[in-house]
């Protein structure tokens, strides 16, 4: 066992076991929509694109899905053509409300004072060009502050618009030498504004909700919720969950002859919505999100950006003076803190201003759900064959070879193999799904095969007694491991030749590569470390005993 | 294993074996490519698939006559499972067919360069038929009226065949959980797959195989550079995918992009045997070849065995347990290994060893 521990590849073994086990436990294993339940999408677009491309539309749809209020949405593009979608959700109807969104365009409003100040239709272009000002930049490296800028182009009648309606839009504060000596109204960027409906909180929310955060993470500058709601045009109710007064049901009969839609608060009773729909309202239940007040999520507000001196044209005294500016290119600039963050303020305003349109059009959408309490079973049974298998194998080794000292060590290094694999698996965030366990089953298989190989050959140096006594062993053994490992290595190079092209072919089909890549890495791992170990481990054995039979005769 | 009789002996009567794998190659060509044969899965031709597990036996006759008659789907089939506890079942059809001949004439209207009004009268005779399935509402017809470019109807066009597959897959949810009366608690697995990503999937999979393929005889080439014991490897790699397509014909498992991998990994799971066997007759040049082959059989009965096991474990609870991925998986490597025997003892042993002998003669001749 001393001598064991001495040879580095026994050591390297221990301390990638040692690794391995570290990261499951502490990292842990991903699963798939085979595991955890819901439903794995496989978004197919028009045609293969770049993979600037794809990533931009793989952050799209990642919005959407955002934006329709599916939590957790893992969105990943998988080749040059698909992009693989995760969402725990699995109710078939709502797969299907899903599917909708992201199939559907938003309308992109951005809306002052009640009125479109611009829509998707006036802006000409966003310039996504570092030389135009477009990106990050470091402001204060101490506090570790970026400052995010995003240009774009308005249309000629956009600009002239935006200009009018932004005149004098800034209140002076102070002197009026600085941005920061004004007060200046905010512009509010909503989707799919709801204008054709009517709103309706329960006071409870209402009261919780009462001041609105401008920007929903950091919750440092706030609003009343009336400077959102006057945005719509529409009427809004506060009411008690349970029961609507008559005043309120006779105003609500009033408004449906303009809006037909009622957006409800989750906690909305039963008996207000039949009511609502007695009168002939569609009711929405919009659900509350973790992430923001439920208003933005409600009135599809998506972010809420202040207008600066300069562009309300401050220091022009009419809107008929021969200095009032039009301008046509905007930017749109914020600060936040550390980079990652401001990189996402960015791109989601960069998403929101394109309406969520997708650079290159959706061709199909294929899905795949399992409900989750399927998925739970799964996986037990999964580590239930692992169990079973190892132990056949053992069985089946002890039966040939009658000698447990030699048999044991092809268990601990099959075991270490796929210890070592899952280790693996976690740190490269590989997602498990059945095909890719179907695979690490496998590997338990072709994990005996080659321990198999080693044993047969070293056995068959122990006929040669004659050798041993000579003081040849050494060699003998040596050279026997040697032709065992050419066997090993040629089967395993068969393995990876069919299933390398798989991985590098598969064109992104995530279900096709699961299943090749758990085998790929077991098969590596197999003759990288497992299998020398094992031959050490077999050698070292057989040595031991031979050396006591020396010793008898 | 000593009760076994040596399988090869010095008198060649070991050539008597190869009537094995000659027999059992024509069962391959009858059953994968006559009768039964095999059939392309949804992966590969898109459709839909449910599979829904439950604890006692279900009635789904109506739940069949309905997607044939009320629906007019083809390529409906329904197949029980039954383990030990549990039942299930396996629901698949394809697309209905008027939203693929709506599909189809969608590419038509989008190449051909017709005026505004006609890309709109036709556009909304494709969506005619669909309103007739009741996949889409008359309503829906008014979106394309309104319309002020070509390109705007094409858009609408597309968004409204979108939404009346997305229509279809409710109904038949609908249908399905009414007639099987399922609830939030069903364990229920669901696919559905485009018809063009299946396309898509075809393509890449021949891609594959070829390449797959041409690696394996560059690798086998390489370890041992002679080209008889090399072509006899190759040979039965894909006679145990034969033995494969077999497990998969008789049990009725398609073509899909679970058994497409599954297939090119028996080549590797099960060729090892016969790399063992070639790597003993040629390199083990200290006995005879016939004793090298005779001592290999053990070694890889062995490690078929032990690799069996592990299959038959994977075969038996992952039937038990429904899982359709690791179990069709596991009957292709269960078929591939039991015809690996064959294979590596019936066809690659023999053959091997007379070309050995053969080649030993002629040295000995010209010496």
């Amino acid at each position: 066992m001393r001598t064991l521990l001495k040879k580095p590849i026994i050591v390297l073994w221990i301390v990638l076991i040692l690794i391995a086990l570290i990261l499951i436990a502490g990292k842990g294993l991903k699963y798939g929509v085979d595991f955890s339940g819901g439903t794995a999408f496989q978004i197919a677009l028009e045609k293969p694109v770049s993979s600037d491309e794809i990533n931009q539309t793989a952050s799209v749809i990642s919005r959407r899905l955002d934006w329709s209020g599916s939590k957790d949405a893992k969105v990943t593009p998988s080749g040059n053509q698909y992009i693989s979608a995760q969402l725990a959700e699995s109710d078939p109807a709502e797969i299907n409300k899903i599917k909708e969104t992201l199939l559907k365009q938003g309308k992109f409003e951005a809306v002052l004072d009640g009125e479109i100040l611009f829509s998707g239709e006036d802006i000409k272009s966003i310039f996504k060009d570092p030389s135009r000002g477009y990106g990050l930049q470091e402001i204060d490296k101490q506090n570790d502050v970026f400052q995010w800028t995003l240009p774009f182009l308005l249309s000629p009648e956009g600009a002239q618009k935006f200009a009018k309606m932004t005149f004098h839009k800034c209140i002076p504060t102070g002197s009026g030498t600085s941005d920061s000596d004004y007060d200046c109204s905010r512009t509010y960027f909503f989707i799919d504004r709801p204008i054709d409906s009517i709103i309706i909180m329960d006071n409870e929310l209402y009261f919780e909700e009462q001041d609105v955060p401008i920007v929903p993470e950091l919750a440092s500058q706030f609003i009343p919720i009336e400077d959102i709601l006057n945005q719509l045009n529409t009427n809004y109710y506060t009411i008690d969950a349970n029961s609507l007064s008559n005043e309120e049901i006779t105003s609500l009969k009033e408004d449906y002859n303009t809006y037909k839609k009622a957006i409800v608060s989750p906690a909305i009773s039963d008996s207000v919505k039949d009511k609502l729909e007695e009168i002939g309202y569609r009711v929405v239940v919009k659900e509350k999100s973790d992430t923001q007040p439920w208003i933005w999520d409600a009135t599809g507000l998506k972010s809420i950006v202040s207008i600066t001196p300069g562009i309300a044209n401050m220091d022009v005294p009419t809107i008929d003076s021969p200095r009032f500016a039009t301008f046509s290119q905007l930017t749109i600039t914020g600060n936040a803190n550390g980079e990652e963050n401001s990189k996402k303020r960015l791109d989601d305003l960069l998403v929101i201003l394109e309406s969520g349109s997708l650079p290159i059009p959706i061709e199909s959408i294929s899905t795949e759900s399992i409900s989750p309490y399927l998925g739970k079973d799964f996986l037990n049974y999964s580590l239930l064959i692992g169990i079973v298998a190892i132990l056949l194998v053992s069985i089946v080794l002890f039966i040939r070879y009658r000698y447990l000292k030699l048999a044991l060590p092809i268990i601990l290094t099959a075991s270490s193999e796929i210890i070592i694999l899952l280790g693996l698996l976690a740190f490269i965030n590989f997602r498990l799904d059945l095909a890719a366990v179907a695979g690490i089953l496998a590997t338990i298989g072709t994990c005996a095969d080659s321990s198999i190989i080693i044993v047969d050959e070293l056995l068959k140096g122990k006929a040669h007694h004659k050798e041993i006594i000579e003081g040849h062993t050494q060699e003998s053994l040596k050279s026997k491991i040697k032709h065992a490992f050419f066997i090993v290595f040629a089967s395993a190079s068969t393995v990876i030749a069919t299933m390398l092209p798989i991985v590098i072919m598969g064109g992104g089909i995530s279900k096709l590569i699961g299943f090749a890549v758990t085998i790929l890495l077991g098969t590596l791992i197999g003759i990288l470390i497992a299998r020398p170990v094992y031959s050490q481990i077999a050698r070292r054995i057989l040595l031991a005993d031979e050396q006591h039979a020396t010793h008898k005769e | 294993m000593r009760p076994m009789a040596k399988l090869y002996d010095h008198n060649k009567k070991y050539n008597r074996l190869l009537f094995a794998p000659a027999i059992v190659l024509v069962l391959i060509i009858i059953l994968v490519f006559i009768y039964p044969g095999i059939q392309k899965g949804i992966d590969l031709k898109g459709g839909y698939q449910i599979i829904v597990n439950f604890d006692s036996p279900k009635a789904y006759s109506s739940l069949e006559d309905k997607l044939i008659n009320q629906f007019g789907l083809s390529e409906v089939h329904i197949s029980e499972t039954k383990a030990i506890t549990s039942y299930g079942l396996l629901i698949e059809f394809a697309q209905p067919k008027e939203l693929d001949a709506a599909k189809a004439s969608k590419q038509k209207i989008d190449f051909e360069n017709l005026s505004l009004d006609s890309t709109k009268t036709q556009s909304k005779e494709v969506l005619t038929a669909l309103i007739t399935k009741k996949y889409l509402s008359e309503s829906d017809l008014i979106d394309i009226d309104q319309a002020q470019s070509k390109d705007e109807v094409k858009t609408i066009l597309n968004d409204k065949l979108f939404l009346a597959s997305n229509n279809f897959g409710s109904q038949i949810n609908s249908l399905v959980q009414s007639e099987l009366s399922l609830d939030d608690n069903s364990k229920i697995q669901s696919r559905e797959v485009a018809a063009t990503l299946g396309t898509d999937f075809v393509k890449t999979a021949v891609k594959v195989g070829i390449t797959a393929f041409i690696l394996l005889i560059l690798v086998v080439l390489y370890f041992f550079r002679e080209i008889m014991p090399s072509a006899l490897i190759i040979f039965s790699a894909l006679f145990d995918m034969g033995a494969g397509l077999v497990g998969m014909a008789i049990f009725g498992l398609p073509l899909s992009l679970v058994t497409i991998p599954a297939l090119l990994m028996l080549i590797g799971y099960s060729v090892d045997t016969d790399i063992l066997l070639t790597t003993r007759v040629l390199k083990d040049r200290t006995g005879d070849p016939i004793n090298a082959a005779n001592e290999s059989i053990k070694t890889g009965l062995t490690m078929t065995f032990a690799t069996i096991v592990t299959v038959l474990a994977m075969l038996v609870i992952s039937y038990a347990a429904q899982m359709l991925v690791v179990y069709e998986i596991a009957i292709i490597l269960a078929f591939g290994l039991i015809g690996d025997i064959i294979a590596t003892w019936f066809f690659n042993a023999p053959t091997l060893l007379n070309y050995v002998l053969a080649k030993e003669k002629r040295k000995q001749g010209t010496n």
